[in-house]
């Protein structure tokens, strides 16, 4: 009898560690190819890019020498790459400054129930599928000199028309503009979200002890919504760092690459240059950066839940 | 209680002004696309851009029933159709194996993998945009290069290069393993039981339960691969190898410097060809584009 039940575990154990060695090998099979691939095309670049900001490479055919801090040393010296860091804050700070806080008042004034609060929602979402290819074109008829909207409304009010092309601060203006036009949509999205995921019964028991409206926003909804402001705002920062399409089609950096951002630098580094190791090098500043922002804000809100 | 019955209509007025913003640039688009080059360059511009007589001239080129001045559009649509098609079918179908594996199938090194392509989409995709044309000018026996990837051209002006970058969405692969986790397994086993093998129990049961979150890793995709213009703009010169947008790209002051005077009916034109496919796909999917953002968001 003892020997039989024996028997029967070794049976079973032996079933179940073959099941899990073809369970494995079944895993195996099927995402195999798919990490095989993603290693080759996906995860060879990230690794190839962390350290190409490391060499003195210039030109697709030629060889790349070892050039160690160098790249970075002239990062931090050259005005011209602080420079396109610094535009890339203050823009990407304007940016996400308008997203975040429309999306917010938008998604506040949505979150009940109305008629068409679906066509609105989307109507507002909707420029964050168009083509920036295509409506920066539109944004950039808008302030064609002579044949652009822009400065036809500033003659029908009496105004004198503005070159726009000629001012850093037009151009910053309209590639924020077009920036939040094009993002606020999404932040809203996600600030509603937020808001409908909140529990009704908050709000009762803020009613019963006579909450206004304002104590109700500010003691009830804010702190619920921690979670989803943290996730605004990594997203926010990191999109709104690396603004590069705007700056590309809108302004192409001027006047005079007073409106270059970082990302359209290293773009510029490398496919108008090919200087692969200063592109790297201004690519690795960014993804510091946001790593740094990420985590702080993480811990920022592991902090608060505690 | 007067106040409380006035905020309606408050926030209907404030909604509506804003939703008028967020749609003024694309009817100003529609607009142009209706006016002759010359209309737009004589006539002083209007806030309600539309002229008579109504040109048709964009938009029969548009249409393809007049291609006159861009004898390639044929092939400006073939391409993104075809490449938009092609991102569909593998991000959607590589989201869900991978996703399916990574929730259900217990296998060595699970864990470490899945945390690994995690921390990878922490990394900004400005990082890969110079090592992918190193790495795609440089493939090795591809192009007519060498095993070390000299003397060719590897992946450059090449059809393949449309259709080979960033197939793996790891984005979609957590989505459908988050959804996954509230997936009740028994449903699985019965199928098991009844003698289906893995494959069926994944593309007969689970496959069609999963349709809305892979709906929206379809849908981001197809959005994202359509309005793309750098990869044709970047990789490839050859005009029958441009997408609708990187056509556009092309007629835009980036590709023809500073200093000439933009075309502007036939850009904008050009662009609303690419917009319109755009904004009926949202109408059409926008259900499951805001669901799924918003469990991206909650969850994530």
């Amino acid at each position: 009898m003892e020997q039989a039940t024996t028997v029967a575990e070794g049976v079973r154990a032996g079933k179940a560690l073959s099941l899990s060695k073809k369970e494995n090998r079944l895993a195996w099979m099927l995402i195999g190819p798919i990490l095989l691939y993603f290693a080759l095309f996906q995860g060879f670049p990230i690794v190839f890019g962390l350290g190409i900001g490391f060499t003195n490479w210039v030109g697709v055919t030629s060889r790349p020498t070892f050039a160690g801090l160098r790249n970075f040393v002239r990062f931090f010296q050259d005005p011209i790459y602080l420079g396109t860091l610094w535009n890339a804050f203050y823009i990407g700070a304007l940016v996400m400054f308008f997203n975040v806080t429309i999306g917010f008042a938008g998604a506040y004034l949505l979150n009940t129930p109305m008629k068409g609060k679906t066509l609105i929602r989307s109507i507002w979402y909707l420029p964050a599928v168009t083509a920036p290819v295509a409506t920066t074109q539109i944004f950039l008829m808008f302030i064609d000199p002579s044949s652009g909207i822009a400065n036809r409304a500033l003659q029908l009010v009496g105004l004198e028309p503005i070159a726009w092309g000629y001012s850093t601060f037009w151009m910053v203006t309209w590639i924020v503009a077009y920036s939040s036009w094009r993002g606020i949509g999404g932040a809203m999205i996600l600030w509603l979200a937020g808001l409908q995921s909140i529990d009704p019964a908050f709000y009762e028991a803020a009613d019963i002890d006579g909450a206004s409206g304002w104590q109700k926003l500010i003691y009830v909804t804010l702190p619920s919504l921690r979670n989803i402001t943290t996730f605004v705002l990594i997203t926010g920062f990191t999109g709104a760092l690396q603004i590069f399409e705007p700056v590309l089609f809108i302004s192409q950096a001027g006047p005079f690459g007073t409106t270059d951002v970082i990302v359209h630098r290293v773009f510029r580094d490398f496919y108008g240059d090919f200087n692969f190791g200063m592109a790297g090098a201004g690519a690795l500043v960014i993804t510091l950066i946001i790593f740094v922002f990420s985590l702080t804000t993480l811990r920022w809100y592991q902090v608060k839940e505690q | 209680m007067t106040i409380r019955k006035k905020i309606p209509w408050v926030r209907y007025i404030i909604l509506g002004i804003t939703c008028l913003i967020f749609i003024y640039p694309l009817f100003y688009a529609v607009g142009v696309s209706f006016m002759t080059t010359n209309q737009f360059a004589t006539t002083p511009p209007s806030l309600i851009p539309f002229q008579r007589p109504l040109s048709f001239f964009h938009m029969r080129t548009l249409l393809l029933i007049n291609t006159q001045r861009e004898p390639n559009m044929p092939f400006y649509y073939l391409n993104s159709v075809l490449r938009t098609a092609w991102y569909i079918v593998w991000t959607v179908l590589i989201s869900f194996v991978a996703g399916y594996v990574f929730a259900r199938l217990r296998f060595r090194g699970k864990n470490a993998i899945f945390l690994i392509l995690l921390m990878t989409t922490m990394i900004p995709p400005v990082v890969t945009m110079a090592p992918t044309y190193l790495m795609m000018a440089r493939f090795p026996l591809i192009g007519g290069n060498n095993i070390l990837g000299q003397g060719g051209q590897g992946f450059l002006d090449t059809y393949a290069v449309l259709l080979v970058l960033n197939l793996v969405n790891i984005l979609g692969i957590f989505l459908v393993r988050l959804s996954m986790n509230t997936f009740p397994r028994a449903i699985e086993d019965s199928g098991r039981i009844d003698g289906a093998n893995i494959f069926r129990v994944m593309f007969q049961l689970v496959f069609p339960i999963q349709k809305p979150i892979l709906a929206y890793v379809a849908i981001t995709t197809g959005v994202l691969i359509w309005n793309d213009w750098y990869v044709p703009f970047v990789f490839t010169d050859r005009p029958q190898f441009q997408t609708l947008a990187a056509a556009v790209s092309r007629l835009t002051s980036v590709a023809i410097g500073q200093y000439g005077i933009p075309d502007w009916p036939r850009i904008i034109a050009m662009g609303l060809g690419l917009t319109i496919p755009s904004v009926v796909m949202f109408a059409i999917f926008q259900r499951h584009i805001v669901s799924g953002l918003a469990s991206a968001a909650v969850k994530g």
